[in-house]
């Protein structure tokens, strides 16, 4: 009952109602938008760099991390694998090994970073694959293979099928070997283009007769965005002693760190709209109930008791946060639509930034953050009933003669 | 530095048979010449001229040399360079500056770098011969000078050379005349020319080495053979890391 | 006069005003405070890259941009320089020499490195290195060496060891020498680290360059003037390449570009949610003044003259906003001035970029142009706000509006 009388006089001023309706729909429709973007680019981000650079928890030789000195790997490392592997069942283990060495043309010869990988694995993970400008990726059987950036390419004058020469430079011991140039990739960044060379595992491995099977990073990813909390230690046990076992929080500091900062930005910035919105919602309210002090007089003196009149004001802001809640939900949704579907391509705005040595993707997608969303719903439904409360309890107090004579 | 001079990648073929040797005949005769030269001791000196975009220079040096394995050079001229000296010990190199008494190992990072500034790099130096099993070896096309012969040498498929083939050119009596060296795609890249050929211990030297780069036009490297002697006894010991300082 | 009526309107109802100018006051507020976040940033950004690292301008040989090659030398630099130390707008000129060398402690264990030449004065002047310096001491006099931190630790040089420099010097030959370590620095900047730096003239010596240097860097008294300076200086030496800092580090100036894109947006939405709140404020003084208008228009007032009052009263509302606004922002401002804002990553360290480290705070930096936009924005949403209940009350019926209650 209360809330036809409620809905009616909601009706009865449709302007009003709409504005107030429409602050807490546009306050909701940008944090919803605006969280999807902002999620959407950092989930793209961690899960692109975190599968390419390394893994949800990484094996590496102990001190790497810390040195990064090319010179320390992990002998054995197929068995190391295999054992963690079939210690952590669903999981992905790959194999990758980092060293320096020098590649040669008849015409140049230049100090580059070599990548050894698991071709089919790390196909699957790594983004150089799918930014081939020329040529083809490495297949489990390319060990006579390399993959290049173009502008190594264009600094080495060679082009797809042409021979080079790699050599690895490990403490003094040069081996070499020549390789066909299968492939040659466009990143973005331009210390990848032209310094990143990559082969399959066990090429590179043959440039490092000294040490058998070696690898630099023994990297296991689940499917999921997040890996269990029992991961590393059920990796950690099953690698044993001898190596460092990292999350890929310690593994990329930079990119756990920019990933920190940028949310605590996004914090304050959300922090502040949430702000506005609540008091612009509060605002809208409080006029709209505020300025019916003569009607509220005329229901008292019908017969109406004080707190049949908080309950209808409260029952209007019910409903305004309600329509508000909805139109905002609607319309948040539909504008993270193309944010979600299609994305927002910055490339022509800025290079690709390699963040932990992987170059970011400039073509950012939202996700759609359920949680995000049903909180700030509920919210601002809240927002609403709360900015009601005020000027309810106020119309419970009036007196209604004072009231009529009000207006 | 004659060991460079005389075996940068392949050695000179002695003797060539008549028409058309195999290949069989060509492999055994540069794993003859290889073991000839196993043990051969030189003591020469030399003049390396270079011309490049930026500079000319002129350097004398002395250098002592056992086989293709162990060398030492000593630069006389100019003074700037004077005391400067240069080891190779199988494939490694080291470098003594007398300017600061100290003796630098030339690490795997700048074996690519070129020597002294010349077009010769420090990998150059340290190449030793390949053998028969890197290279198959071919007549090269084309129609022969009299007395010459020109051997194509194509780099098996496992060797780490950055060359399509190269062409060496030597005469019927096994000196070598010229080295072309040809990416894949059949462009000439370098070229190392060999004249002035002079008789020293019952051998036949080519005095002078020319070295071309071909994509940097007018700019060459020249090394020239003042005195030479050859066959003497040379203690292992000269090539140590003390001989290199005195 | 009708101001005057417009301004009093505006009070009659004083909770509703008030509670308005608040909420686009906060508005106005925050973008301030972001606007101070930003330029801090931005300031931390360049002073980072532009001011200590790249300069303002640059002057190089002609192909040394793109070719980086050491050969190509900026010849009788001394002579630029003092021209340069004449210039008015020129606060300070400093020549660096840039090659790559091997280098070498006591051991033989060699690594490569960056070579850097610089005037000892005028380096310290302009990129602070003399405060980078962590063991041991600054350059004082030729033929000594600082070297960074990453090649003390690979070298194992402590400070008055011995480091070898060997490299190619211009004329071809092997350029070597022995120079003592005064110093150790750690800059942030990965490749300064992990190199060295001598006095230019002792660089030049090295190299064999024969008076010339790599770049000769200048930092100008004003920034805004920059590209003025830069022409200026580029038809003094027209055989030479002049590059102001924006040319040398575009991606510096892409990044000032979205972070000028972000703050637009905004503003843009916090405008979009004030606006929602003045058209309601209005609306409702109109609504209620309905009876009011009836009177005012049945006694002759003409339609115009109730539109401009109501834009009157609309844009008054923005202009106590507006200052609201101000005096909120400005202690927030102040607040991020004496404060500021923690940009840290790890126990005290700055955020890395492109190779530099930042700093840890990020204070408040306020440019007055800044505040230009936001105010405008909020006067343009209260003018605009106001149109539609000025427009419905102009055309209020006299009669109908007179029987309203």
């Amino acid at each position: 009952m209360i809330f036809r009388l409620a809905f009616r006089n909601l009706i009865r001023r449709p302007v009003q109602s709409f504005l107030a309706a429409g602050a807490v729909g546009g306050s909701l429709m940008i944090l919803i938008a605006t969280t999807n973007f902002q999620e959407g680019a950092w989930v793209n981000v961690v899960r692109d760099t975190v599968r390419a650079a390394a893994g949800h928890v990484v094996v590496q030789p102990l001190g790497f991390q810390k040195s990064k000195d090319p010179e320390l790997l992990i002998p054995d490392s197929a068995a190391l694998a295999g054992t963690i592997a079939s210690a952590n069942p669903g999981t992905t283990v790959i194999r990758r090994i980092f060293v320096g060495g020098m590649i040669a043309s008849p015409n140049n010869s230049v100090a580059v970073a070599l990548n050894g990988v698991e071709p089919e694995a790390e196909k699957a993970v790594s983004q150089i694959p799918e930014k081939l400008k020329e040529g083809e990726w490495l297949k489990a059987d390319s060990d006579g293979e390399v993959i290049i950036g173009v502008t190594l390419a264009k600094r080495l004058q060679v082009s797809i099928g042409d021979k080079v020469v790699v050599t690895s430079s490990r403490k003094g011991e040069l081996q070499g070997f020549p390789f066909r140039v299968a492939g040659t990739f466009e990143v973005g960044s331009a210390a990848m283009d032209a310094f990143f060379v990559l082969a399959t595992l066990s090429a590179v491995q043959n440039l490092i007769p000294d040490v058998t099977d070696p690898a630099t990073q023994v990297a296991v990813q689940v499917p999921e965005f997040e890996a269990p909390d029992s991961l590393l230690g059920s990796v950690a046990t099953a690698a044993g002693e001898g190596f460092e076992v990292l999350p890929w929080e310690e593994a990329l500091p930079t990119l756990y760190n920019t990933r920190k900062l940028d949310r605590v930005s996004n914090a304050v910035t959300l922090g502040f709209l949430a702000i506005l919105s609540t008091i612009g919602i509060l605002n809208v309210l409080l006029m709209s109930l505020f300025q019916r002090t003569r009607e509220m007089g005329m229901l008292q003196a019908l017969g109406m008791r004080p707190s049949g009149l908080t309950k209808l004001l409260m029952a209007e802001g019910l409903l305004l946060g309600v329509f508000g809640a909805v139109l905002g939900l609607v319309l948040g949704l539909a504008v993270s639509f193309p944010l979600v579907e299609y994305g927002f391509d910055y490339s022509m705005m800025q290079d690709a930034t390699p963040v932990s040595g992987v170059a970011l993707d400039t073509h950012i997608k939202g996700i759609y953050s359920w949680s995000h969303t049903v909180v700030w719903t509920v919210a601002h439904l809240c927002f609403a009933v709360l900015a009601a409360l005020w000027p309810a309890f106020r119309a419970g107090r009036l007196e209604a003669v004072d009231s009529l004579r009000a207006g | 530095m004659l060991c460079l001079a005389l075996n940068v990648f392949f050695v000179a073929a002695p003797p060539v048979q008549a028409e058309g040797p195999s290949e069989a005949q060509l492999k055994a005769l540069l794993v003859k010449v290889d073991e000839s030269n196993r043990g051969e001791a030189s003591h020469s000196v030399m003049r390396m001229s270079v011309k490049t975009k930026r500079y000319e220079r002129s350097m004398k040096m002395e250098g002592w040399s056992k086989g293709t394995e162990y060398s030492l050079t000593r630069f006389l001229e100019p003074a700037k360079d004077r005391g400067m000296a240069t080891l190779k010990v199988k494939d490694k190199l080291w470098n003594y500056l007398p300017n600061t008494d100290r003796t630098m190992r030339v690490p795997s990072a700048m074996m690519s770098g070129a020597y002294m500034g010349s077009h010769i790099t420090n990998d150059d130096l340290v190449q030793g011969t390949r053998l028969s099993d890197d290279y198959t070896y071919t007549l090269a096309p084309g129609a022969a000078t009299a007395g010459q012969k020109t051997i194509r040498c194509t780099p098996k498929p496992k060797t780490p050379v950055v060359w399509g083939y190269v062409d060496v050119t030597v005469t019927d009596g096994g000196v070598p005349v010229e080295q072309v060296y040809y990416s894949e795609k059949k462009v000439k890249v370098r070229t190392m020319t060999y004249s002035d050929v002079k008789e020293v211990g019952g051998k036949k030297v080519p005095h002078r080495m020319r070295f071309v780069p071909h994509d940097k036009p007018g700019e060459y490297t020249e090394i020239l053979i003042e005195s030479l002697k050859l066959g003497m006894a040379l203690e292992d010991s000269l090539f140590s890391l003390q001989s290199l300082r005195d | 006069m009708l101001t005057q009526i417009a301004w009093r309107n505006l009070w009659r109802n004083k909770r509703r005003t008030v509670l308005t100018a608040l909420t686009m006051g906060l508005g106005v507020a925050f973008c301030i405070w972001m606007a101070s976040y930003m330029g801090g940033f931005m300031k931390v950004m360049r002073g980072a890259t532009v001011d200590r690292n790249i300069g303002h301008i640059q002057i190089n040989h002609q192909d040394y941009p793109e070719t980086q090659n050491p050969y190509d030398v900026v010849p009788k630099a001394q002579s630029i320089i003092e021209s340069l130390g004449q210039n008015a707008q020129v606060k300070t000129v400093a020549p660096r020499v840039q090659a790559y060398a091997m280098f070498a402690g006591d051991d033989d264990k060699a690594a490569p490195g960056k070579l850097i030449g610089v005037d000892i004065a005028a380096e310290a002047k302009m990129t602070e290195f003399d405060q980078r310096i962590e063991d041991g001491t600054w350059l004082k006099a030729p033929g000594q060496a600082v070297i960074g931190r990453e090649l003390a630790d690979k070298t194992n040089i402590k400070v008055g060891g011995k480091l070898l420099v060997v490299g190619t010097a211009l004329d071809g030959s092997i350029a070597n020498q022995v120079y003592p370590v005064v110093g150790i620095y750690s800059t942030g900047n990965v490749a300064v680290d992990g190199g060295a730096v001598i006095p230019l003239a002792t660089a030049q010596e090295l190299l064999v360059l024969d008076g010339g240097v790599h770049e000769v860097v200048v930092v100008t008294h004003d920034f805004d003037r920059i590209e003025k300076t830069k022409a200026e200086l580029a038809s003094q030496w027209k055989e030479l390449s002049v590059r102001s800092w924006s040319e040398i580090a575009p991606d510096l100036v892409q990044m000032e570009g979205m972070i000028s894109a972000s703050s637009l947006i905004m503003i843009g939405i916090i405008m979009f949610l004030t606006g929602f709140m003045i058209i309601n404020t209005l609306l409702m003084s109109v609504y209620e003044r309905t009876r009011e208008f009836g009177l005012l228009i049945s006694l002759g007032l003409q339609p115009p003259k109730i539109i401009q009052m109501i834009l009157l009263e609309s844009g008054l509302l923005g202009l106590v906003s507006c200052l609201f606004g101000l005096a909120l922002g400005w202690c927030a401002h102040m607040g991020m001035v004496h404060i500021g804002f923690p940009l840290e990553v790890e126990d005290g360290k700055g955020f890395v970029f492109n190779g530099v480290t930042l700093d840890p705070v990020v204070y408040g930096s306020l440019d007055p142009g800044a505040l230009v936009l936001p105010l405008m924005a909020v006067m343009i949403t209260a003018l605009l706000g106001g149109i539609w209940p000025a427009m419905r009350a102009s055309r209020l019926d006299p009669v109908v509006a007179l029987a309203q209650e």
